[in-house]
């Protein structure tokens, strides 16, 4: 009973903490994760009281996992709060901006929130029902990750062509002329997607250290420069006129249910897609569920984001235990923590099963408790001093940054973030970035 | 300058200084002579896997040998080695016991160039460094000559080097005089005979037989 009840306490800290990273905007799980990894050894010796009452040291290590795994969970429903309050774009960027925004701007911030709840939460439960299949599919008997190895290389390259062939932004700085502003939007994107690599195959090459001799990760400033600190900055330059919020559910329809149910499922297919390919993000997800989907109304758009984004932290952790490989920052701690054995029969990996107790009961919770965080910015939108928040996110990021990787890494967050700000200002996506990633693993492939 | 265009443009110029930046602190690649004049620097050196083995405490000790020289290897971790490989290993030199070291905290930067069974050499190049090779798995090339049930002698085409081949656990194997094949296996030196030999006395050794020109 005292493993569970502690899997339970880990659980509902890790939630805890989840609102936190997803309310901050540039503060990752990933770096919650990294912080963990290197503190484990003093976090395992504040517990050694537990070993009196027969948990072993390998169970407090599991419970680190469980922590971190809650956390990712509760962060991917809490993000869409600072990215529909805080990220609100002025009137000229409306268009290019996430859905969730225009609806704050109409006022109907909560009903945004809530949709995303939606989406995060059936992402949730339809992973849980796909457990079993996917299993099946991934590992034996149909060994579906290995025919995906062995064409990787193809389905990478055909994923980048997608996600540059399906953008739609309109660039008009070099002329006003059809189809002229959206090929060279198709260019920009192109642009950014090949100087995204470059830096990453740059920086790959670079030296990093830790000033206090901490593990030293490259991607952490070049991730927090190319996806956290360009919000943050853009929303600090920007001052929306926000309308006064309506508190009030969203309402569905019969129809609106159904088109809901189909965004939820085809969200956590994509989500379940890049948790098994390397070096995509729920970004690109979500540009291969909307295409499958086929409709790109704000709302359904919102939940299937969402669904993207649950579904993919979910199912990193399944999919560890399948193809004993980490798929995301958080799954990389856990698998260097505890051990990692191979599902291969109908019962899963203890192991598996604690996490899974994590993800059901922190997404449970985080449903409920983003809807009631959602109410609270609605309501108290006016007086929170945003700019201030948002200053002293950035400087916790880049007083982070040095602490990890030094000076060197510094200089890699200012010019990720100067890379990053080129989708947020010319109006392209954002998910071109991850050529960081895609251009050196497709190299690797080649 | 609005903050699209400063951007676009600081984008490229970072890239390109991160670039310059990268091709200046990457160590840079010396002798194993000179390791003495790089005290306390960060450099990568070259060479083959002499001698390797793990320490108590779960690190692990690398002998390379390069041109005229020898240098010990401290990794933290284990990299997984085989004697005769060509290696490189980035780290920082270090003094210790009267003895340079390059000290590696990461086996990730100990880099595998060359499996040992892909160097394939003549047997002229064999026998004009010997010591070099001495007690490491080598891939020789060269012609079969007077072959007996537990021995043959590799020639070189005008017969100027002979080196003899034990290969006494290939039993099913057919060669037969002036094949030209390629023999992986150790090489070492006979004592007792005072001559230098070819053992092929593990799994991993072989012969593989080439279509002569």
């Amino acid at each position: 009973m005292l493993p569970l009840l502690l899997v339970i306490f880990f659980c509902v800290l890790g939630v805890l903490t989840g609102i936190a990273t997803g309310l901050l905007p540039g503060l990752h799980v990933n770096n919650i994760a990294l912080i963990l990894l290197s503190l484990s050894g003093a976090i395992v010796a504040s517990f050694s009281f537990l070993f009196e009452y027969g948990i072993s040291q390998e169970f407090i290590l599991v419970l680190i996992c469980v922590y971190i795994i809650s956390t990712s969970i509760s962060h991917t429903f809490h993000d869409v709060i600072p990215s529909t309050f805080l990220g609100a774009p002025d009137e000229d960027m409306a268009l290019s901006v996430l859905p969730a925004h225009s609806l704050l701007l109409e006022g109907k911030g909560y009903e945004a929130v809530a949709l995303s709840a939606m989406g995060s939460y059936g992402a949730i439960l339809f992973c849980f029902l796909l457990l079993f299949p996917i299993r099946f599919i991934i590992g034996s008997p149909l060994f579906f990750y290995e025919t995906l190895r062995e064409i990787m290389l193809f389905v990478l390259i055909a994923i980048s062509i997608l996600m540059i062939g399906t953008e739609k932004a309109k660039i008009d700085d070099f002329g006003k002329k059809p189809p002229f502003p959206s090929a060279i939007g198709m260019l920009f994107a192109t642009f950014v997607f090949f100087l995204s690599g470059v830096f990453g195959i740059i920086i790959f090459e670079i030296p990093v250290d830790s000033p206090i001799g901490l593990s030293s990760p490259v991607l952490f400033p070049a991730l927090a420069g190319l996806f956290g600190t360009p919000t943050l900055l853009t929303s600090l330059m920007t001052k929306p006129v926000i309308p006064k919020q309506i508190i009030k559910a969203p309402l569905l329809d019969r129809k609106t249910k159904n088109s809901s149910a189909l965004s939820v499922m085809t969200g956590s297919l994509g989500g379940i897609l890049v948790s098994i390919i390397p070096g995509i993000t729920s970004a690109t997800g979500t540009i291969l569920a909307m295409n499958a989907r086929g409709e790109s109304s704000k709302r359904q758009t919102i939940i299937t984001l969402s669904a993207v984004n649950t579904a993919c932290a979910f199912f990193v952790v399944v999919v560890m235990f399948i193809i004993l490989r980490s798929r995301s920052g958080a799954t990389l701690a856990a698998m260097e923590l505890m051990s990692v054995p191979e599902w291969t029969t109908l019962f899963m990996p203890a192991n598996l099963s604690y996490l899974l107790i994590a993800l059901l009961v922190g997404g449970t919770l985080s449903y409920f408790l983003t809807l009631k965080v959602g109410k609270l910015f609605a309501r108290g939108f006016a007086n929170v001093p945003y700019a201030l928040v948002i200053k002293l996110t950035i400087s916790l990021i880049v007083i982070l940054v040095f602490l990890f990787t030094g000076i060197m890494g510094i200089l890699i967050l200012v010019i990720a973030t100067l890379i990053g700000l080129l989708p947020v200002e010319w109006g392209v996506r954002r998910s071109h970035c991850m050529g960081i990633l895609l251009i050196p693993i497709i190299l690797y492939f080649l | 300058m609005k903050l699209k265009h400063f951007s676009l443009l600081f984008s490229i110029g970072g890239v390109l200084l991160l670039y310059f930046l990268s091709e200046l602190t990457t160590p840079p690649l010396i002798e194993i002579h000179e390791m003495p004049n790089y005290e306390g620097k960060q450099v990568t050196i070259e060479g083959l896997v002499i001698d390797h083995r793990l320490t108590k405490h779960g690190g692990q000790i690398i002998t390379v040998g390069g041109e005229n020289a020898t240098a010990t290897i401290f990794v933290e971790g284990n990299a997984d080695l085989e004697y005769g490989d060509k290696i490189q290993a980035t780290g920082e030199v270090q003094k210790y016991k009267d003895t340079w070291e390059l000290v590696i905290n990461d086996n990730r930067f100990v880099i595998i160039l060359e499996k040992w069974q892909n160097l394939s050499m003549p047997l002229w190049q064999l026998a004009e460094n010997p010591t070099k090779y001495l007690g490491l798995n080598v891939n020789v090339t060269g012609f079969i000559e007077s072959v007996s049930n537990a021995y043959f002698y590799l020639v070189d085409i005008e017969q100027k080097h002979s080196l003899i081949v034990f290969y006494n656990l290939f039993e099913n194997l057919t060669i037969y005089p002036g094949q030209k094949v390629s023999v992986s296996g150790k090489f070492t030196f006979d004592e007792e005979q005072f001559r230098y030999q070819l053992e092929l006395c593990e799994e991993k050794h072989g012969i593989a037989t080439q279509v002569t020109e």
